[in-house]
């Protein structure tokens, strides 16, 4: 988030920041209010009591203020308002925390929807959706009950949701929940009060031990109008990048599943994310507003945005925006990128190019690959371990590397398989050749982690009494023989083949030592 | 004949089993962080396995454990476990399919994707890096599970079991050298001396 976000991150979360800024840039985005961080704070060490007191009130008044400014009444089946209860931390925590969405449905409401729409379907998927959020968030009712409902259930979503209703109906008799089912005012203040837990669920106390957050943050809670993808063919839900978020390429990437909602989209095991394409080219207006609104939020963040969005009956609504996770060679290029289009300038750009750590700069710097020639010859060819590469005299045993590269010789360990019981050679050689084994073995593990150039079942022939092994080609190769073996390629050669730079093409390379030049602490 | 060694020596020479031969600061490194083995003079316990032939010292600042260390380790770890060896059988595959998980885990918390496309995992990811130590995390626990099946077995590896989840703290307290790291108790050299006991006890050779 920009420089000017910092506060309104600290108190509305990302999540809630990123809306405003959207509001503010002029972008469609449906009526939402936020419960801020602190309100969070205080209901979660103050109890229940400042719930009903203070936070409350405030969600009252913004569901009236959202019920004014969309024409729709809460719990009204004439012209229902659902909304969705998002939680929105200040700092990236994503998946940790929960969401709920279709907030404010019961049978009638349900009926309602399904008759102003003239879609019983979508009103009866809207329900299921909320049946289930609602269910795992709230009532920490497992996934996995609910799976078991729709799998014995006959077709049909209205069967499903009486399955949910049942199963929650028993589970909430005689606790404070009890109601839950009909009453939508009580589902809105156990779902903002599930949200604001969520800060505290095991996953999340986790995550933040390991990355040093401070636990008295806190959430903040998004509350707001729900824009329907799944109410038929034209309608969807996706999520794109601004740019191709692995190599920085100025091109939109992204993923459009029809009549769906959001929370089906991001909650899938891994998007299948396609470059080079307007994710929504299907309804031409909304593809067209999509790309006016990615290039907005661009330039307002300097920074690839990863943008949520649902088309409800082709109208694009967005949902969210956030600094796109990037590669660092999508980084590097964004920024020398930003700065030609003049999004940035160079004294920006280098600055933040400051941010990336003097490791992932110096490897992107420092990729390299084997210049190959009519004079190289590639003897065989195994999977690689790790980008790295190495030449070296050709050893047998791991006590012979660990004595020739004591008296400073670079040699290459050549074995059938490697072993944990070979970690002294392996710690001394330069690189490691193998005739068999996996890339996630165990010395392959130890490989990595001690820097060696190691390509792995490579099919050789190796025989140890004669110190000699004979490479699928056909060649044989004596002890003390010299050898490249490239980890990244998993190519093996006879004698030394020399190293070309390559990590980044020549002009990104040139920008960045350039900008290093500038900043000259780091040069 | 029966063999007795102390907890401390059994900790060296299943450390020295794994690898051979190691310089004495990395045998230090790795052992003295334990903590069974706080404030233990590693070398001098060292030297006295190799008084009685079961270790060697090589010059200039070498340990490595000998045939005989070797074998009567794993005489000593059979008689040991006499009553618990077919227990041990039991669990052995299901301990391979976990082992081939975490050697995966490992890989990816090092690299990320696999053969030419893959990079180094550089840690500049955090939900990356947790999706990654969530799945250490899960395999922590059915390993847990497959020990806690009988209460000799759990008896019986509870050090072994203590340390790597020693070693599982740190990484989830963020010191992240832990989890894979080579000169240090992370929880992959300590899962290798797990694997490596287990072989001793049931026989068997290492594969990989």
């Amino acid at each position: 988030m920009s420089s000017e976000g910092g506060n309104q991150v600290k108190v509305w979360g990302g999540k809630g920041a990123g809306l405003y800024t959207m509001l503010q840039l002029g972008l469609p985005v449906p009526h939402f209010f936020i419960i801020p961080t602190f309100a969070c704070h205080d209901y979660l060490n103050k109890g229940v009591s400042f719930f009903h007191e203070v936070v409350r009130p405030q969600v009252e008044r913004g569901i009236q203020d959202i019920e004014r400014r969309t024409g729709k009444g809460y719990g009204d089946p004439r012209a229902p308002l659902l909304v969705s209860v998002r939680s929105a931390a200040p700092v990236s925590m994503p998946g940790m925390m929960d969401t709920v969405l279709s907030v404010g449905i019961n049978d009638q409401v349900r009926e309602g929807l399904a008759a102003i729409t003239g879609c019983p379907a979508f009103a009866w998927d809207c329900h299921r959706l909320f049946l289930e959020m609602m269910g795992e968030t709230v009532l920490k009712i497992e996934k996995q009950e609910f799976e078991q409902i729709r799998g014995r259930s006959q077709p049909g979503w209205d069967k499903i949701v009486r399955g949910y209703q049942e199963l929650i109906a028993e589970r909430v008799r005689g606790t404070s929940f009890d109601g839950i089912l009909e009453d939508p005012y009580k589902q809105l203040f156990c779902c903002v009060k599930a949200v604001c837990q969520s800060w505290r669920n095991e996953r999340a106390l986790r995550y933040r031990r390991i990355y040093k957050i401070p636990e008295d943050l806190s959430t903040a809670v998004v509350i707001q109008a729900m824009a329907f993808g799944n109410r038929g063919q034209n309608s969807g839900a996706g999520v794109v990048f601004t740019r191709n978020p692995a190599s920085g390429e100025r091109e939109l990437v992204g993923e459009f599943l029809p009549a769906c909602q959001g929370a089906e989209l991001v909650g899938g095991a891994a998007i299948a994310m396609k470059p080079g394409w307007c994710p929504v080219e299907e309804l031409p207006e909304a593809c067209k507003e999509l790309r006016s609104a990615c290039a907005m939020l661009e330039g307002h963040f300097k920074q690839i945005q990863d943008v949520e969005f649902t088309i409800e009956e082709g109208r694009l609504y967005l949902l969210q925006t956030r600094d796109a996770k990037l590669t660092p060679l999508a980084n590097l290029r964004f920024l020398a990128d930003a700065v030609t289009e003049g999004l940035l300038s160079q004294r920006e750009a280098a600055h933040r190019l400051q941010q990336l750590s003097e490791a992932t700069l110096e490897h992107l710097l420092a990729g390299e690959m084997l210049e190959e020639g009519p004079e190289t010859q590639v003897i065989a060819q195994g999977q690689g371990v790790a980008p790295k590469v190495a030449t070296g005299k050709v050893v047998f045993s791991p006590k012979e590397a660990y004595d020739l590269a004591s008296g400073g010789e670079d040699v290459i360990l050549v074995r059938c398989t490697t072993s944990p019981n070979d970690i002294l050679g392996i710690e001394k050689a330069l690189g490691v050749l193998t005739s068999g084994g996996g890339i996630t073995s165990h010395a392959a593990i130890i490989c990595r982690e001690l820097s060696k150039a190691c390509v792995v079942g490579t099919a050789i022939d190796i025989d140890y009494q004669r110190e000699q092994f004979i490479a699928p080609a056909g060649v044989r190769v004596r002890k003390g023989d010299l050898i490249t073996v490239d980890g990244s390629t998993g190519k093996v050669f006879k004698g030394r083949v020399v190293a070309r730079q390559t990590g980044i093409d020549p002009r990104l390379r040139e920008w960045v030592l350039a900008c290093r030049k500038v900043d000259g602490h780091r040069t | 004949m029966q063999i007795q060694f102390s907890e401390h020596e059994v900790a060296i020479l299943r450390m020295l089993s794994v690898g051979g031969i190691a310089e004495e600061a990395r045998m230090v490194g790795l052992l003295s962080g334990r903590r069974r083995l706080a404030g233990v003079d590693i070398p001098q316990v060292a030297g006295q396995l190799a008084e009685m032939g079961y270790t060697q010292r090589v010059p200039p600042q070498f340990w490595m454990i000998t045939d005989k260390g070797r074998n009567c380790l794993r005489q000593y770890l059979q008689q040991e476990r006499e009553g618990i060896r077919f227990l041990l059988w039991v669990l052995w595959e299901e301990f391979r399919e976990l082992d081939l998980e975490l050697k995966q885990v490992c890989s990816a918390w090092q690299i990320k994707g696999l053969g030419e496309d893959s990079v180094p995992n550089m840690h500049d990811d955090p939900d990356y890096d947790f999706a990654v130590i969530e799945r250490l995390g899960e395999i922590d626990s059915r390993l847990r599970i497959l020990f806690s099946r009988d209460r000799r077995l759990e008896r019986e590896f509870q050090l072994l079991l203590e340390e790597l989840r020693s070693a599982l703290d740190r990484v989830e307290a963020g010191e992240f050298d832990f989890f894979t790291g080579a000169t240090l108790s992370s929880y992959h050299t300590l899962w290798v001396e797990l694997h490596e006991d287990l072989l001793h006890t049931l026989g068997l050779q290492r594969e990989d």
